[in-house]
């Protein structure tokens, strides 16, 4: 299993095509921050809910905005990448002719395909927090805040690729890229706060019109599941999240963990039950 | 050792594209057995069937006594497996690939070693184990593919195209060497779609088309079988209108049907190899004033010998 992860990370990390994405991800990230910073979203957020009018604390804009609608990029990506790899090289078809368990070839592959993506994740998400940091005195940064920065986007990063090698089943590579777009659309529409932070961003509106409240919604989109899991790590001046008293509350820190588990076993199921894919 | 019963893979939903339709042969213990076919037939889908990592459709496939489509974790351990274009490390030597995949298989380090140098000593790779493998001749690639099937020592191998890109000579050499590793019982069963590699090597061999198959045939049965073929396919360029071209190809004898045509001046015909003669086919043509660009060797077309061997047998 780990021969296979390695194996997975080394091709993943140095396809050209992954490095190509991975950069742009990366600057898109880091740009954001900067420009977040620069139109009025930097310096010490206020006591109130920054969801309701305020519009201070980069971190925050950084949060529910542009980490949620990047990190479906990477994992989609390097699923496809991989998906055609092994089409192409008959690796995988290789690999499960071995005497080992399905379950055991599969989990080294997605954690070495996991792990390239956590790699750009961890190095994205460290470099926009700082340049929030550096850009805007007074942000309340604490390295506790900026390991759950990039835990979280770690875990997020995880949980979509496990959606999409578990689709990748049932698709062929090109109709796994075809879909990564609605797919990406379509998660951040049902909770379409990242969306809207980023039109806002992109107009220089320095206001954020909705709250993030959560509600059971949340546990299929990224935002949701993004700031469900990153809620219980920001202190309470940054209100990440309005109304924490709430029985959907309750459970949404674990969402992610709950979607990581679950696809995962479906994916090693279906890995299992159909090798070459369900087609 | 392997046993096929009415074996039927279609892909897609309800009917489907039939890849198999309902194949059966047997495979002793100790034998190399052939499947013969042209691109398409089915023989790719027919290992990986065996190989567990396709489900059939219906129909029974088992190898050494374990169902392949129940027990399919038990498979990695009775069957070696070598796919048509085998995975190519660019940046690998030959001995690291193999301690790869020895690794990748659960060796254990204690024996990990022994193994590789048994294979890399069966095959005669000692010379190369160090070089880059995309730098290695096919011929020694092909080996290392051979010895990373081996490496868990299975009873059965599966080899899907083991000729591909060989010479001929390689190709003898290799087969002294299927033989040598059934000596101890191991059985083989590989594909191609050309008769002349299989013959040198296999002791019984079926043939695939379109998914069916005729039976397991003794190698020289089938060879007769072939060499008395009465359904071959000639290609013909002509110069002049396709209609007056017909009809004068329709006077040649030996030509049983005219087919479509290739291109604006090719037309194919579907001969009896036994009674056409291209000389005289040139020369009705020339008399009918129709000129000649070529006439290509005739071609036996596999489907039709198949074809007629599966109604020979039904009847």
């Amino acid at each position: 299993m780990i021969t296979l992860a390695f194996a997975y990370f080394r091709s993943t990390v140095t396809s050209v095509r992954f490095l190509i994405v991975s950069i742009v991800v990366g600057l898109i990230a880091a740009l954001s921050s900067w420009r977040l910073v620069a139109f009025g979203f930097g310096g010490s957020p206020g006591s109130s809910s920054v969801w309701t009018l305020s519009a201070d604390g980069a971190l925050v804009a950084l949060a529910a905005g542009f980490v949620p609608l990047l990190l479906p990029i990477l994992p989609t990506a390097a699923a496809y990448y991989a998906a055609k790899r092994d089409a192409e090289t008959a690796f995988l078809e290789s690999a499960l002719t071995q005497p080992v368990p399905r379950w055991s070839l599969g989990l080294g592959r997605f954690a070495g395909l996991a792990l390239a993506i956590a790699l750009v994740h961890v190095v994205a998400t460290t470099v926009s927090v700082l340049v929030i940091y550096v850009g805007a005195a007074g942000t309340p940064l604490t390295i506790g805040l900026v390991t759950a920065f990039v835990a979280v986007a770690v875990l997020i990063g995880t949980v979509y690729l496990a959606l999409a090698v578990w689709l990748a089943v049932f698709l062929r590579p090109r109709h796994l890229s075809l879909l990564s777009v609605p797919l990406w659309v379509g998660m951040n529409a049902i909770e379409p706060t990242a969306l809207l932070m980023t039109v806002q961003a992109l107009l220089i509106v320095p206001e954020q019109l909705l709250t993030f409240g959560t509600t059971w919604v949340d546990f299929l989109s990224v935002t949701g599941l993004y700031l469900g899991a990153l809620a219980p790590a920001v202190p309470e001046q940054l209100a990440f999240v309005t109304g924490r008293d709430t029985v959907a509350y309750a459970g949404i820190p674990y969402g992610a963990g709950v979607w990581l588990v679950l696809l995962l076993f479906l994916h090693l199921l279906f890995l299992s039950l159909f090798p070459l894919g369900k087609r | 050792m392997l046993q096929i019963v009415n074996l039927v893979k279609r892909f897609g939903r309800g009917e489907g594209l039939p890849a198999l339709r309902g194949i059966s042969f047997r495979v002793e213990a100790g034998e190399i057995f052939g499947v013969l076919g042209a691109d398409g037939a089915g023989k790719t889908t027919l290992l990986r069937i065996l190989t567990g990592l396709l489900l059939p459709t219906s129909g029974q496939a088992t190898v050494a006594g374990v169902d392949v489509a129940i027990h399919r974790n038990r498979l990695g351990e009775i069957i070696g497996y070598m796919p048509q274009t085998p995975p190519m490390p660019h940046d690998m030597t030959l001995g690291g690939y193999l301690e790869f995949w020895a690794r990748v298989a659960g060796m254990p380090r204690g024996t990990r070693r022994e193994t590789i140098d048994r294979w890399v000593g069966f095959f005669g790779l000692g010379e190369h184990v160090s070089m880059r493998v995309p730098d290695c001749i096919t011929y020694v690639q092909r080996q290392m593919y051979l010895a990373v099937s081996l490496l868990s020592d299975p009873p059965v191998l599966l080899l899907d195209e083991p000729m591909s890109g060989l010479s001929i000579l390689e190709w003898d050499h290799l087969s002294v060497k299927l033989r040598t590793l059934t000596e101890g019982g191991r059985t083989i069963l590989l594909t191609s779609p050309k008769l002349a590699t299989l013959r040198r090597v296999c002791s019984r061999i079926v043939t695939l088309a379109d998914g069916r198959a005729t039976s397991a045939y003794e190698t020289p049965v089938l060879l007769k079988a072939l060499g008395e073929a009465r359904h071959a396919r000639v290609f013909i360029e002509a110069d002049g209108p396709r209609p007056s071209v017909v009809a004068a190809l329709r006077e040649v004898p030996g030509i049983l049907e005219i087919g479509g045509s290739e291109s604006a001046l090719t037309l194919t015909a579907f001969i009896d190899p036994a009674t056409f003669d291209a000389e005289k086919a040139r020369q009705v043509l020339h008399e009918a004033g129709i000129g000649i660009r070529s006439i290509r060797e005739p071609e036996i077309i596999l489907g039709d010998v198949v074809r007629t061997l599966v109604r020979g047998e039904s009847s």
